[in-house]
């Protein structure tokens, strides 16, 4: 018996499970349009964007309240889905899953790190549909709905993307211009091919980082200064060629089964570690094999895709994958993953490996670094690619302010520096003309999210923002007039024809019309719109004394018999006096709700955070005051 | 110290034979000019996109544009009266707290005493500004709501200086004898204790303005002000987003930062002024 009510209780709590992570995004209105927008200070690409914003939708009945907050503050607020609506940027790959997967109703959760909500069934099927597909038309058509489905139904609204501006020294020739700006990561080109002399030795190349590495670790880079250096010593499988094409590398072909499981590399065989022992097959799998298996950072992305990699021979390794992935390769050449020599990192703790003295394959040698001040390589002359790089040294010099660094380029201290020029620095470099301003698409989508998951959701009404909001004057005002607009999750200048051609044209009265249709309306003149229902106009909201009420034309007078209607002009008087105090009374109370909603709110928000502080202040006054009294007592 | 009556009208021309004192009450009454006649001077409003960005000073925009193409000159004269109503404000309200807790512990003395003085010891090791802005993350940042952290963090100096003072007067003889006549707590503090320790309250309200001041420029310049608000804190945190800094775009950070120090050495020099005549050990004639 009791079996029998565990069981139903087991059973019915885990269909009432399903059910919840199935549901389609449920509507939730808010009273009125108005919201509080969170925004980072120190980010100007967003936090300028959110202020052009703010005034664009104020302009159609949007009212968004804009309010800085420190990261440490509104990240885990967001995570929490315990926010209304923010301005943030989020940085762009070439892999499409990156951005796409974050859709999945899975990531629609508190506290596992999501920034974004969407549930919706549909877009589940679509995304694991893409997940799985090996065919590129299909891949295309489906990517294209899933873009389709989200610009008209989630509360993602995508703004622009920067564009990459940087300062190089007017002398520096034959550089690659990339998606990711000059001498970013994933442009190896650049550091192969470019040169200002012909004589080797004056080839000496040397960047400015705004602060140092934090690690030589290849299987536990987080950030991109660190992926910048060992990117010039390690080598990858594969790598995107300047148009974001994958081009063979450490691999010289590759063969895909039919069902896309499996992925056959040959390797080349013509390299040699940077301490003249031959690169193999053994490499590869030990570098796959221990990344994916001690969960580093880096490759943990790695371990719900990758079922086993197997050697073959001494120049032919296999991927066995989980399910047939189509952006395995992509993947392979965006993801960050060096190849490290067996022979000289196995029987490591691979995230307590500090590798002070790397070496890779790559095309250049790391010769020495002093910490927080500067990083020296130099060329390998044994790289696999003959002739290059022309670059003979690689100088990295930490220089931490902006204007010095600047400075630093103008006085030809450094030839460029990594991450961009600030905007009103580029226009002092263009009147320089020992300096050459590149320009290239940037890695940061400026976006604005609404709190899908539960405090609004009314698609009709991000429909509307797309069309009220001004993409190209946000970009004049917030970037300089540096940057695309965006209107999907994808973009042409990082997924290239996988990006939906859709497009909203500015047009505030089209906003407009929308959201009366959908049922916002102004009814109490404040110029922020209240949802009165789509069916209802202004007009018929506000109760008009008529003296015989019809029952179709209030609803609300239609339960009880109509005898007052008989004795006409007392009874309305009285009628609308009744009225009007009950809706002043349910109004104050309202008021009076609302407010202390708040309250309770702010101060629960407060005192949940603030618990472990207050309580130890407590502690801290009445040990004071013990002390106080026990002094002033002798 | 005197401890007649103060006479309102003495008091004042006496003030303004100081030329500190002068000097300042000009300076703030200038100030105090352009903050309430903003919507007649200020050509734009602060917050309208009404030019290209950073376009330095011309006829048409005296103090140039910021990096958004806003009117400086504009957000400068609205500036002056956030400053000046966040400063008054917050000024007046710790001063009343202040004044209030200093004389009941001045008067009352014994375990009240004892308490608050630890409330206040403590409250002396926090640093201001770490919990000005913890308080700030979690609360909106209304102007309003700006007033009354600056009010709650800065009472304590007030009503240190106002329980010292209290103390040493309600050790007079005169209180003595009052009290002998019969004259309940209340008319003690209201007749005797407050007149005398009045000096003491004017002078450290003009510097609790001044604190009040740079306190709300120091929250707005780290983006934390009210944000739909101008004052002259949100004009350098604008300057320093945008680089004005590295850029050499000197017309977006003089101003704020010139009116800021000008109010802060206006009502500096009121409060030595009053210290000066009110307080005659400081007197120098």
């Amino acid at each position: 018996m009791l079996a029998a009510v565990l069981l139903a209780v087991v059973l019915t709590s885990l269909l009432l499970a399903s059910v919840n992570t199935y549901a389609a995004m449920k509507i939730i209105r808010t009273k009125e349009l108005k919201f509080e927008f969170w925004s980072l200070p120190w980010f100007p690409q967003s936090d300028k964007a959110a202020e052009v914003i703010a005034k664009q939708l104020e302009e159609v009945g949007i009212k968004l309240e804009l309010r800085r907050l420190e990261s440490s503050v509104m990240y885990p607020k967001i995570e929490n889905f315990e926010f209304q609506a923010y301005a943030l940027a989020t940085s762009q790959s070439p892999n499409p899953m990156g951005m796409v997967n974050s859709f999945h109703s899975s990531y629609c959760k508190p506290g596992i790190g999501s920034f974004w909500c969407h549930a919706d069934p549909e877009v589940d099927e679509l995304i694991d549909k893409v997940k799985t597909t090996t065919d590129k038309e299909i891949l295309r058509k489906t990517l294209w709905k899933i873009q389709e489905k989200l610009a008209y139904e989630s509360g993602f609204i995508p703004v622009y993307l920067t564009q990459s501006v940087k300062v190089i020294r007017a002398e520096w020739k034959n550089y690659t211009v990339m998606s990711g700006g000059l001498v970013e990561a994933y442009d190896i080109w650049s550091m192969l091919y470019m040169y200002k002399s012909d004589k080797p030795e004056e080839n000496v190349f040397k960047i400015a980082f705004p602060s140092d590495i934090l690690t030589l670790n290849p299987f536990m880079t987080v950030d991109l200064r660190s992926i910048w250096v060992i990117n010039l010593i390690y080598d990858p499988l594969v790598r995107l060629d300047k148009d974001l094409n994958v081009v063979p590398w450490l691999a010289v072909s590759w063969e895909v089964s039919e069902d896309g499981k499996v992925y056959t590399f040959k390797l080349r065989k013509d390299v040699k570690w940077h301490d003249g022992e031959p690169f193999t097959a053994d490499d590869v799998v030990f570098t796959f094999t221990e990344g994916i298996k001690q969960e580093t950072s880096r490759f943990l992305g790695l371990k719900d895709i990758v079922e086993r990699v197997e050697k073959v021979d001494d120049y032919t390794v296999r991927f066995v994958l989980k399910y047939p992935y189509p952006f395995f390769l992509v993947d392979l050449a965006s993801g960050y993953y060096y190849i490290v020599p067996k022979h000289l990192v196995e029987g490591k703790d691979l995230k307590k490996w500090n590798n002070e003295n790397p070496v890779g394959t790559g095309p250049f040698k790391f010769v020495k670094r002093v910490e927080g001040e500067y990083i020296v390589l130099e060329k390998n002359h044994e790289f696999w690619i003959k002739g290059v790089p022309k670059i003979t040294k690689v100088i990295v010099k930490v220089i931490p302010d902006a204007q010095s660094r600047f400075l630093a380029i103008k006085t030809g201290e450094v030839d460029t520096e990594r991450y961009d020029t600030p905007i009103t620095l580029v226009e002092q470099a263009k009147k320089d003309p020992s300096l050459k301003v590149v320009k290239a698409p940037g890695i940061w989508l400026v976006y604005i999210a609404f709190n899908t998951y539960n405090f609004f959701y009314d698609p009709k009404v991000f429909e509307a923002i797309h069309y009220a909001i001004n993409r190209t004057g946000i970009i004049e005002k917030a970037n300089g007039g540096y940057g695309y607009p965006l209107y999907t999750i994808l973009n042409e200048y990082w997924h290239k024809d996988l990006a939906a051609p859709l497009k909203f044209e500015y047009n505030p009265e089209k906003a407009k019309k929308i959201l009366e249709e959908a049922g916002w309306v102004d009814i109490d003149g404040d110029g922020i719109r209240e949802y009165v229902g789509p069916t209802l106009t202004p007009t018929t909201t506000t109760p008009t004394p008529t003296p015989t009420p019809s029952p179709t034309a209030t609803a609300t007078a239609t339960p009880t018999p109509t005898a007052p209607s008989a004795t006409a002009p007392v009874a309305t008087v009285t009628k609308v006096v009744e009225e009007t105090v009950v809706k002043t009374v349910v109004s104050t109370v309202e008021v009076i709700r609302t407010m202390f909603s708040t309250v309770t709110r702010e101060v629960t928000s407060v005192v949940t955070d603030w618990t472990p502080t207050a309580v130890l202040s407590v502690v801290l006054l009445v040990i004071g005051i013990a002390i106080g009294y026990v002094v002033r007592r002798r | 110290m005197s401890y007649e009556h103060l006479n309102v009208a003495n008091l004042i021309l006496t003030l303004l034979r100081y030329r500190t004192f002068t000097l300042g009450l000009a300076i703030i009454v200038f100030i105090g000019i352009i903050a309430a006649l903003a919507d007649t001077i200020a050509p734009y409003s602060p917050t309208e996109f009404v030019a290209g960005g950073l376009e330095p000073p011309s006829p048409k925009h005296i103090f140039g544009t910021d990096d958004m193409g806003r009117d400086l000159f504009s957000m400068t004269v609205y500036g002056a009266r956030v400053s000046l109503v966040v400063g008054l404000l917050a000024a007046l309200l710790s001063t009343v707290i202040g004044t209030s807790i200093g004389v009941l512990c001045g008067v009352v003395r014994g375990f009240v005493d004892a308490v608050v003085m630890r409330i206040i010891d403590f409250m002396l090791s926090l640093p201001y500004l770490a919990v000005a802005l913890a308080i700030v993350a979690f609360l909106k940042p209304s102007i309003w709501i700006i007033i009354v952290i600056i009010a709650a963090l800065s009472w304590i100096t007030t009503a240190k200086v106002v329980r010292t003072h209290t103390m040493s007067v309600m050790g007079n003889a005169f209180v003595e004898a009052a009290r002998a006549v019969g004259a309940g707590t209340g008319r003690i503090i209201t007749r005797y204790v407050l007149p005398n320790v009045s000096p003491m309250i004017l002078s450290s309200m003009a510097l609790n303005v001044r604190g009040a001041i740079l306190f709300e420029a120091a929250l707005s310049f780290l983006g934390l002000g009210d944000p739909s608000q101008v004052s002259w804190g949100t004009i350098l945190f604008y300057a320093r987003r945008a680089g004005a800094f590295v850029l050499g775009a000197w017309w977006y950070i003089v101003p704020p930062g010139l009116m800021i120090m000008l109010t802060v050495l206006g009502f500096t020099l009121i409060a030595t002024g009053l210290d000066e005549v009110l307080n005659p050990r400081l007197r120098t004639t």
